[in-house]
């Protein structure tokens, strides 16, 4: 009985490694990106919510958005990074989080590409303000696109395994009582994935 | 149906209820969230707004260019240049290095008028460097402070431009007035400064030194003494 248990929880598990020692692997490893994920956000916000001038120049810099929504943008993004590191570091729908993180990234990875294509000369402004450099001023767009893709393959990876440890979400919905399909997480609970004490409690529960 | 398949058919149900109610609780608290997200974005908007707040734009008197750029040199001069600067722009000192000396030969000899607008995007020091210098335009020593401040430009980011300083750099030029030194102080001009950089930023500016020669910008290898000679000279054939 709990053999079988075991083993749907595992296929139950869609794609993540059968044995519990690597299980045990993926949410130790999701929690560590999550967490560094988070502390990036929080880190890339704070540094630009200060000089608000700043961004509006570094998000016209890339002119790409028409100019009434170059002040909208350029002064709610840097709340929102905050508040996207914040939800990552408690572990508040980490799989919402992670898949907004994502998407900015993408967005970022394709206006920077589209800067560097066109010529700008421009500083992205990702851990700063940015904005225009002076014609000296050495551009950095390769680095800054191999960064910004390295954490988007991160924000996806935690997309797909948001599971983790030391989460809000694990505390909201409990460790897993049973085995459920993976479609059921829409937010990236940890049931998916459920730890060995977890599945002797269901064997034991069984009569 | 042995009492045992029951046992398992109830389970399941259960199972399922329970995957529902789980189901329906993420739904809501994921809705919640992305809810809270939108509306911190749209909060951030309000706080940094309110936080731009403007000074008032006081013009200095030679501010009368476009986008109230301080105009240098002859009102008849044949040719047009406009020069977009920030104080603390290691580029445009060297620039000033270079050209300043061709540049003031241009102006003196009235081939060439200049729209200085100046710009102020890399930090304090800079928008204390612009504030001073528009107050040294309203009492017509525009030129002679800008030389001035770029003779010994500090390090960019490295807290120069106080204002002291500014007041001492502007004593060297003349500018001793009550005027100039409580504008220095009070930053009088702060709202003008800002609107200025706001201006070239709309333009389309995205580096300093930028230079237009009658509205067409100079390329880098241009900012030289004899590029910059040749340019006017080309223009005012036009």
């Amino acid at each position: 009985m709990t053999g079988t248990t075991a083993a749907s929880v595992a296929s139950g598990d869609a794609g993540d490694a059968g044995t519990p020692g690597t299980r045990r692997f993926a949410r130790v490893a999701s929690t560590v990106l999550r967490v560094g994920l988070g502390i990036l956000w929080l880190a890339a916000g704070a540094l630009k919510i200060n000089d608000p001038d700043g961004m509006v120049r570094s998000v016209r810099a890339f002119r790409i958005l028409p100019e009434a929504l170059v002040d909208p943008v350029a002064y709610a993004v840097p709340f929102v990074e905050i508040a996207l590191g914040v939800l990552l570091i408690v572990g508040l729908t980490v799989r919402l989080a992670a898949a907004i993180s994502a998407v900015l990234f993408a967005v970022y990875i394709a206006a920077i590409a589209s800067a560097a294509a066109r010529g700008l000369r421009i500083d992205c402004g990702c851990f700063s303000a940015g904005g225009d450099l002076t014609s000296e001023a050495p551009t950095h767009y390769t680095q800054e696109i191999v960064r910004d893709s390295a954490l988007l393959l991160t924000s996806l990876l935690l997309a797909r395994w948001p599971a983790g440890y030391l989460s809000v979400d694990r505390l909201l919905n409990g460790p897993a009582r049973q085995p459920l399909d993976d479609e059921d997480d829409l937010l990236g609970s940890t049931h998916g994935i459920a730890d060995e004490e977890d599945i002797a409690d269901v064997g034991a529960a069984r009569p | 149906m042995t009492a045992a398949e029951r046992r398992e058919k109830v389970a399941a149900a259960r199972a399922a209820a329970a995957a529902r109610e789980r189901r329906r609780r993420q739904l809501i608290i994921g809705s919640v969230v992305a809810a809270v997200l939108v509306l911190i974005g749209v909060i951030g908007f309000a706080v940094q707004n309110s936080r731009e707040e403007s000074k008032p734009v006081v013009l200095p008197a030679s501010a009368t260019g476009p986008d109230n750029a301080i105009v240098v040199g002859k009102a008849d001069a044949p040719v047009t240049l406009d020069f977009y600067e920030d104080f603390q722009c290691p580029a445009c000192g060297s620039l000033e290095r270079t050209t300043g000396s061709t540049i003031s030969d241009l102006i003196d000899s009235g081939d060439i008028k200049i729209n200085y607008h100046i710009m102020s995007f890399l930090g304090d020091e800079s928008k204390r460097a612009a504030n001073a210098s528009a107050a040294a335009a309203n009492e017509g020593k525009f030129k002679e402070f800008h030389d001035a401040l770029f003779v010994d430009q500090p390090e960019e980011h490295t807290g120069g431009y106080q204002t002291d300083t500014l007041i001492q750099k502007g004593a060297s030029v003349g500018l001793t007035s009550d005027a100039f030194v409580s504008a220095v102080r009070d930053g009088k001009y702060d709202g003008y400064v800002a609107k200025v950089d706001e201006d070239a930023s709309r333009s389309g500016v995205t580096s300093t030194p930028t230079v237009l020669v009658d509205g067409k910008q100079l390329s880098a290898d241009q900012l030289t003494p004899d590029g910059l000679r040749a340019a006017v000279s080309a223009a005012a054939k036009d």
